[in-house]
């Protein structure tokens, strides 16, 4: 017997199944998270708004129409619900810490993200050395930096298409586009992010 | 292929998605300019650097904390649901007493001066007629029926005696 696909499973739940609600958050949980936490650079607040989007899923069931695929439907809640967070100004607010900010209350380019701190921390003791592991963290943040400079459009497409690696189709409907737009607009998000870590990238190459 | 690579077709190429045909097509153009090669190779080496951004661990107890979420507002609407009904049933009562306050005539008080409770039947007979007035049917008919009028009496002129 063939497994269920997302969408058969979701129209269960819109029929009163809510059991069948628990194999799309095993399945999801990881990306969306991950997705999430891109965006708010905050683990724990990701995982907070990774239960709100399955919530909201639960909440939507009665008006679920499998027209599109599942997981579009997923990260186009999630892609709200990350903005609508950041928009309300309480993880901005949280994340500029005087600590972390210059005069302008700009965050300053060497300030990791801590939940990136915490894991480089994990495996510190098996890189050589104290300077590396600090070179490791402000390579990051820049990267990090890099990404979250982009306009928000851009920004959406690249987490989408580079992390998360939906298909052209599924991020242009997220994102309201058209695919050709949208194959555009990821070019111009690379072509940005390969102006500003132009050093890292000919290190690599090097 | 005319000039350089089309912006659209840059990121499909080096995801592996282009047609067979575009491919190959992007594929000699490639190794005819050095300019979109190097920009090609570049891109590429950026995606890795990209790679290096990992994504947070998820927790253990996920899975388990969105079914208390999506169970702790099942029974919030639960009872919010029968708050509903028996607000609605208070309210409905709350309706039908003051329909019955408003449609029923006063009472008698049960109580009173003995004054208040001696009436002469004429002022009964007055109280009843402010509180039920008689109305009128037909008024305009009745207004001009006049038989209900009684005539003027007719002045008789004085006799006159004529004289000669």
């Amino acid at each position: 017997m063939a497994a269920e696909s997302d969408e058969q499973q979701m129209l269960r739940v819109k029929a009163g199944d809510a059991d069948a609600l628990t194999p799309l958050v095993e399945r999801y949980r990881t990306p969306l998270v991950h997705f999430l936490y891109r965006m708010v650079h905050d683990a724990a607040t990701a995982e907070e708004l990774a239960q709100e989007v399955f919530l909201r899923v639960y909440r939507a069931r009665s008006s679920y129409k499998p027209r599109a695929k599942f997981s579009t439907w997923l990260f186009k809640i999630a892609t709200n619900v990350a903005l609508n967070s950041l928009r309300d100004g309480r993880l901005r607010r949280a994340r500029e810490v005087p600590a972390g900010s210059d005069a302008a209350g700009n965050p300053k380019r060497n300030e990791a993200a801590g939940e990136e701190h915490e894991r480089l921390a994990d495996v510190a003791d098996a890189r050589p050395t104290m300077e590396q592991y600090l070179m490791e963290r402000e390579r990051l943040a820049v990267i990090r930096q890099a990404v979250e400079e982009l306009p928000e459009k851009q920004r959406l497409a690249v987490l989408l298409h580079k992390y998360q690696e939906l298909d052209y189709r599924e991020i242009a409907d997220i994102l309201d586009c058209s695919e050709s737009a949208l194959k555009s607009l990821l070019f111009r998000a690379y072509e940005a992010l390969r102006i500003r870590l132009k050093p890292f990238v000919a290190n690599r190459e090097a | 292929m005319d000039g350089h690579l089309r912006e659209e077709q840059v990121v499909p190429y080096l995801d592996g998605r282009l047609a067979r045909e575009e491919q190959e097509a992007v594929e000699r153009h490639l190794a005819a300019c050095a300019e979109c090669r190097t920009r090609i190779e570049d891109l590429r080496g950026l995606l890795g650097v990209l790679d290096e951004w990992r994504g947070a661990d998820v927790s253990p107890g996920f899975p388990a904390a969105v079914r208390q979420r999506i169970e702790a507002e099942s029974a919030s609407v639960g009872r919010s649901g029968s708050w509903s009904w028996a607000y609605a049933g208070a309210l409905a009562v709350a309706a039908a007493v003051l329909l019955v306050i408003i449609v029923q005539p006063p009472a008698p008080e049960p109580s009173g001066s003995p004054a208040e409770i001696t009436q002469t039947p004429e002022e009964t007979a007055e109280e009843m007629a402010l509180v039920e007035p008689v109305v009128l049917e037909n008024y305009d008919l009745l207004r001009d029926f006049d038989l209900l009028f009684e005539p003027p009496a007719e002045k008789k002129p004085p006799d006159k005696k004529q004289g000669t």
